[in-house]
């Protein structure tokens, strides 16, 4: 029962600044260690986590508080849990019937999922050891942003992506399920005589969809990939997809569509090219059915295609874009949400490569305006829009391999002005969500979060700047439509947090 | 009878005519309060008295408070009917003010100071059932108990026993808060308890006072049980909203009503592992409780009172909890009472079309500059107040789009209704400039 604050007639006290009190409230202020949105895969956000410790206990233990709020910022469950002292917080995901918090001991070297059903009650801790190696390559790749270790399977479980150490670096998935059912592994082989990385692309009730990437070495710019579908009710490898040398791709997205079909979306190279080091040829689509049979696919080539629409919206033709997302909507179209960029050569760069004996790279990637393809069904090019944004620059992360690798890797270190997009099924909507620094005439130059927003067909936009009138802002993501405020005053040294909806005009 | 608030819209005053009489009146009450203090925290209770005169500022500075000329002057009678009948209260250090909260209560400071909520004129609904609100919170005055409580806290935390309690468990190497929390944890149900003997004898010495009076005495229990809000919602009048706020041109959409199926969790409330007993930490005995008390205490038979002066200051209050709510920013709750007031017919349709029309433009400002979650309050998914949960999901799901067009076929549609040319092209063109490919008739 949750209503205005009443106390029905009442004497007004209010103790707040007396000296024992102040310590007292010292003590009891619990020291937050991490926090963070509950993401859905479309991004749009189910709630937020503040992971507290609240005491140190004996025998190396430790109690945890885990504040959960809901999607409209109001707190729903504050609760307690006693672990080890070395416990990190992972990932949080919800799976529509169970909130699960993924941990590493990393004294113990175990992953502990913790997990509550819909009435908040504690699930049974599930508990996975791993050798010294496996946690180190864990902690390593959790620095990475494209690194999942925990997938929500709609209504039934999740799913745990971890790094096995067979005789190669090898991966394994395993389920645990919320709402009944059995749990399963499904991993690369013990044997392998290839280093092999796994990352779910995709999940829904009854599929996941893995992407395998294999390799002889850690340096070796041979990749080979591997789409497996996994039936995730028993585990069981349904079908399985080899991108070939003859067809060699980069699969950037992939979902699962109402038939359950599996569509593909990403760049393809010529037969031959090195993924790693060639520039790609154009922009694929290819839908599978469930059994690995090719029911349509489609090219758009950057010459032939894609270079002679872009003429009126590009000038300069040295630019490359890199795609972020590519969104399907109800109409049967794709839209491919970009950046343009170039690589240039940056002073700061040469004289770090100096200073560090040429290990730095010299050049740059600079960042542009945002670009949204839109191709219909069998991914022909229809338009391309452009929005215009601020210029940026990042460091190029190698001078080797191509602009478009560079720019792969650059998005992994968050380089791009690039957010992130999230899709509103039920409006047929989509947000893609960037940074900008506006260069205003006039006036000081501004940063902003622009969002370029479909609805009904067309692009509007929405903005909002982030430093101004003595304040300073930062945008979370909140759920599908809405951002939450993060508003520092710098003079009254109050922070001020509120959700605002994203505005269609 | 709807009130004309157009005509007859006086701005409301969020600070005192008498701003310097104010401040010297505060400090007259605080240094007598430090002067008179016979405890031996002395340093603490001036301390306190001080802090406590500086919040109260603030909250002036805050705009909590109106100060209304109409409603305090048609409340002396109440007040003076309360002093003669009961010579032993001397009210010279008193002070009433209206806390624009629209939550019925009313509460005492301990120092003279007492403020009634503007909420608590929309409940009562005679001269009586105030009289004896105004009665209890001068008994809780009487019985110092705002003095009791304060004792009551340095006792457990300023006391040497107190700080030595503290002391050892800063001391404590494992499981300090844990230890803080039990600590807290008591001496809250302390307070708590307290507060609730507190409740029961300001009932008891508040029904003598106002036993005394002209007023029928049934009125109490009619107004104890109004505020008995356990079960049911504080702002719960129908606002008929789809209603109010159709156009032909442009219809209400069943969409800007939908509610959020995303949800984390199935509770009725927030699952706390760290929550202290609810029922420890009530501040009040339950009402039914306290209406058994009053009723062993009361011979009358239950006779309806009447509402002479009352009704002046509950139109007043209407008005006020209009214009307050939309000087706040407060739009969800400003709605609610233009389309609660105006479906009951408390509200005349010149206030209700030109307010309305205001509100909308508003709305449009405050989600184009993305400041309306500053002071709109998100859904909770264990309030109980779905009238204004409605008004909240309306604004949440209603696109900027859709809220142009809306303002501009509200202004179209009930231009007649308008105060004057002058106000409905003031709004207009705000939505007209927003609207250019419209073509209006």
């Amino acid at each position: 029962m949750n209503k205005f604050y009443i106390s029905v007639l009442a004497i007004c006290c209010c103790f707040g600044a007396i000296a024992q009190s102040k310590k007292i409230n010292e003590i009891t202020e619990f020291k937050l260690r991490n926090s963070g949105a509950i993401m859905t895969k479309e991004n749009s956000v189910n709630g937020y986590y503040f992971f507290y410790l609240i005491d140190k206990l004996k025998k190396g233990e430790a109690e945890y508080g885990i504040k959960i709020l809901d999607n409209n910022l109001n707190e729903v469950a504050l609760k307690k849990h006693v672990a080890s002292k070395h416990l990190y917080l992972m990932e949080t995901k919800f799976n529509n019937d169970a909130l699960m918090f993924s941990f590493i001991d990393r004294k113990e070297k175990m992953i502990h999922l913790v997990g509550y059903d819909n009435q908040a009650n504690k699930l049974k801790t599930e508990k996975v050891e791993l050798s010294k190696k496996e946690l180190i390559y864990m902690a390593q790749l959790n620095q990475s942003n494209d690194y999942n270790m925990l997938f929500p399977v709609p209504n039934g479980g999740f799913l745990l992506n971890r790094i096995k150490d067979n005789r190669k670096l090898g991966y394994v998935i395993d389920y645990f399920p919320t709402n009944g059912g059995k749990s399963w592994s499904y991993g690369s082989p013990a044997e392998s005589k290839e280093i092999i990385m796994a990352n779910p692309i995709e999940v829904n009730e009854r599929y996941m969809v893995l992407m395998e990437f294999s390799r002889p070495g850690m340096l070796s710019q041979k990749v080979s990939l591997t789409t497996k579908v996994i039936d995730v009710v028993t585990g069981k490898l349904i079908t399985q997809i080899d991108h070939d040398d003859e067809e060699p791709k980069l699969i950037t997205n992939a979902f699962l569509d109402a038939d359950d079909q599996l569509v593909l979306l990403g760049e393809y190279f010529e037969a031959v090219d090195k993924i790693m080091k060639a520039e790609s040829q154009g922009l694929f689509v290819q839908v599978l059915n469930s059994e690995g049979t090719v029911v349509k696919q489609s090219r758009s080539s950057w010459k032939n295609e894609i270079a002679p629409k872009l003429k009126n919206v590009i000038e300069k033709e040295n630019y490359y874009i890199y795609f972020h997302d590519i969104v399907p909507t109800a109409n049967g179209h794709y839209y491919a949400i970009g950046e343009k960029f170039r690589k240039t050569a940056s002073a700061g760069g040469i004289a770090m490569a100096a200073l560090s004996r040429g290990q730095s790279p010299v050049t740059q990637l600079t960042i542009t305006d945002a670009l949204i393809f839109d191709f219909d069904a069998d991914f022909n090019l229809l338009k391309v829009d452009l929005f215009e944004k601020g210029t940026s620059r990042a460091p190029s992360v190698s001078d080797f391999g191509s602009p478009q690798l560079n720019a792969h890797a650059l998005v992994n270190l968050g380089g791009f002005d690039y957010e992130y997009t999230q899709i509103d099924r039920d409006n047929d909507r989509f947000y893609a969500c960037f940074t900008d620094y506006e260069r205003l005439k006039g006036e000081k130059n501004k940063m902003a979060f622009k969002t370029i927003i479909y609805d009904e067909g067309e692009f509007s936009q929405d903005k909002i700047y982030l430093d101004e009138k003595g304040k300073f802002v930062r945008i979370l993501p909140a759920k599908i439509g809405n951002v939450v405020l993060l508003e520092y005053d710098r003079k009254a040294k109050e922070l001020e947090i509120h959700m605002e909806k994203l505005n269609i005009e | 009878m709807p009130f004309r608030g157009i005509a007859q819209e006086i701005p409301i005053k969020y600070t005192p005519d008498d701003q310097e009489a104010l401040q010297q009146y505060l400090t007259k009450i605080t240094n007598q309060k430090i002067a008179t203090y016979q405890g031996s925290y002395r340093k603490q209770a001036e301390e306190h008295w001080k802090k406590r005169t500086e919040h109260f500022l603030d909250k002036i500075t805050d705009s909590v408070f109106l100060f209304d000329q109409e409603i305090t002057t048609e409340l002396q009678p109440i007040l003076d009917e309360i002093y003669t009948s009961n010579t032993e209260i001397d009210p010279s250090n008193f002070r009433f003010f209206i806390n624009q909260s629209p939550v019925p209560n009313a509460a005492c400071y301990g120092n003279g100071v007492f403020d009634i909520n503007n909420g608590l004129f929309s409940l009562t609904e005679t001269d009586a059932e105030l009289a004896f609100i105004l009665c209890h919170e001068i008994a809780h005055y009487q019985l110092n108990h705002v003095e009791l409580a304060v004792e009551q806290y340095f006792d457990a935390l300023e006391s040497k026993e107190g700080k030595a309690k503290i002391k050892a468990i800063y001391k404590e190497r494992y499981g300090r808060t844990t230890k803080a929390l039990e600590f807290f944890k008591d001496f809250e149900y302390a307070q708590y308890e307290t507060s609730r003997k507190a409740e029961s004898e300001a009932d008891s010495l508040g029904l003598l006072y106002f036993k005394k009076t002209k007023y029928d005495g049934s009125a109490s229990m009619k107004i104890l049980a109004k505020l008995d809000f356990e079960d049911k919602a504080i702002l719960d009048a129908p606002i008929a909203i789809e209603k109010h706020l159709n156009t032909q041109e442009y219809p209400f959409k069943s969409a800007w009503l939908k509610k959020e199926d995303n949800t984390l969790f199935d509770l009725d409330e927030v699952s706390n592992d760290y929550a202290f007993d609810k029922d420890s930490l009530k501040t009040h005995p339950d009402i039914p409780k306290r209406l058994e008390i009053l009723k062993a205490s009361l011979n009358t038979s239950e006779i309806s009172g009447e509402a002479k002066l009352l009704s002046r200051v509950k139109l007043r209050s209407q008005q006020n909890s209009i214009t307050a709510a939309m000087d706040n920013n407060k739009l969800d709750v400003a709605l609610y009472f233009l389309l609660s007031f105006y479906n009951s017919e408390k509200l005349d349709a010149e206030t209700y079309y030109f307010k309305t029309a205001l509100l909308l433009r508003k709305l449009y400002e405050s989600k184009k500059g993305h400041t309306l979650g500053k002071h709109v309050a998100p859904i909770s998914p264990f309030s109980d107040e779905e009238q204004l949960n409605a008004i909240r999901r309306f604004y949440e799901n209603i696109e900027l789009k859709h809220l142009r067009k809306l303002g501009y076929w509200f202004c179209i549609e009930n231009k007649e209704h308008f105060p004057s040319e002058e106000e409905y092209n003031t709004i207009f063109k705000f939505f007209k400039s927003l609207n250019p490919n419209i073509q209006s008739k």
